[in-house]
């Protein structure tokens, strides 16, 4: 994800509702990933993508431009889904197989290449569901986002080995899980 | 190079691609001669890396963003006024140089105002002109006040003799000449 321009932050920081939405444009499907990775459910990963932005909005008087804006939206994202995630039972209410949430499919896919694309996506939420909040998250910003150590202690305000021990568990337990659940599930 | 610091590097910074050259170097290194972190390395690739790869990143609903601009939007006004009002106040500051000059001619004018003799007697310029009005009223004798009682009385005279004629000659409807 790159650096969107300071002018056009600057403008959206002084109210403009145009250049904001180039801010969204930019940011809003890495927010609405993670937040469907770590809640792992469509409809509450859209709650948290709004209420991302519009927390985004209502502080961006605060954001100084001395650190990254990228990390800014990177903590806030984090801090929403976790706090989401925390809510618990809103979760629970909402609980929706994966598969039938949302269709990755495209007019001109096949379908072996959907069905593929389904039972992927369907495999790697099994796999995230059996992490802790703090493993999980350090997977979807490395695995599926593509961020840094640094980037991710960045946003996590924790020290890039906390980033590395976190990644090793996580990997660990998933590793020892696909060799003992998933070829008995699948 | 240990096994057990092969297979946590394995697990994190060489998958990930966090490794520098020369440290990546000496563990593949490691990897060709030994089959035990071999196989877990590969393992690791088909378990844990292969099945993220790929992985599609789903759009966002349209419906998000209008979420999110109708809950803006409403806010966006006062700011926008706000900044209506800064710009107004910059734009005078701007304008003062030509603010200053016309504050020097008002200035001026008033001082000329207040020192220009105005005309008229002293005691006319003393008196206000309503109450030189009334004293006018007070001095002179009120003949045109006995004239307005005169002719007063004299309506009144006026009225009672057209009372009187028509008591005495009728209306002159058709019913009264009937009767009489």
């Amino acid at each position: 994800m790159q650096e969107i321009e300071r002018e056009i932050l600057e403008r959206a920081a002084a109210g403009d509702v145009n250049a904001f939405e180039e801010v969204y444009k930019a940011y809003s499907r890495f927010v609405y990933n993670v937040a469907l990775r770590m809640c792992r459910n469509n409809e509450i990963a859209q709650d948290v993508t709004q209420d991302v932005f519009i927390t985004v909005y209502d502080k961006f008087d605060k954001f100084r431009f001395e650190s990254s804006f990228k990390t800014w939206v990177y903590r806030i994202t984090v801090n929403t889904s976790i706090n989401t995630l925390k809510k618990g039972s809103k979760m629970r209410d909402k609980s929706v197989s994966f598969d039938d949430q949302y269709d990755y499919g495209q007019a001109a896919d096949s379908m072996p290449e959907k069905i593929q694309r389904e039972e992927q996506a369907a495999l790697i939420d099994r796999l995230l569901g059996y992490l802790n909040t703090d493993q999980r998250t350090c997977m979807v910003l490395r695995n599926i986002e593509g961020l840094s150590y640094e980037e991710i202690a960045e946003a996590l305000k924790i020290p890039i080995n906390t980033v590395r021990s976190r990644l090793k568990r996580a990997r660990e337990k998933l590793l020892q899980i696909r060799n003992e659940v998933i070829p008995n599930e699948v | 190079m240990k096994c057990e610091k092969v297979k946590e590097l394995v697990l994190t910074d060489y998958v990930d691609g966090q490794l520098e050259m020369a440290e990546k170097a000496r563990l593949e290194e490691h990897l060709k001669t030994c089959a035990g972190c071999h196989e877990f390395a590969q393992s690791v690739e088909k378990e844990l890396v292969a099945p993220f790869a790929g992985l599609e990143r789903p759009e966002v609903p349209p419906v998000v963003w209008q979420n999110i601009r109708t809950a803006i939007v409403p806010e966006e006004e006062p700011k926008q006024a706000w900044t209506a009002v800064i710009r107004f106040l910059e734009y005078l500051k701007s304008l003062r140089p030509a603010l200053l000059i016309l504050a020097g001619v008002v200035f001026v004018f008033m001082l000329s105002t207040l020192f220009t003799k105005p005309a008229g007697t002293p005691e006319q310029i003393a008196q206000p002109p309503v109450v030189q009005q009334q004293l006018a009223v007070q001095e002179s004798p009120s003949s045109t006040d006995e004239l307005t009682v005169e002719t007063y009385l004299a309506s009144l005279d006026d009225d009672y003799d057209d009372v009187y004629d028509l008591a005495e000659n009728g209306y002159g409807t058709a019913i009264e000449e009937y009767f009489l």
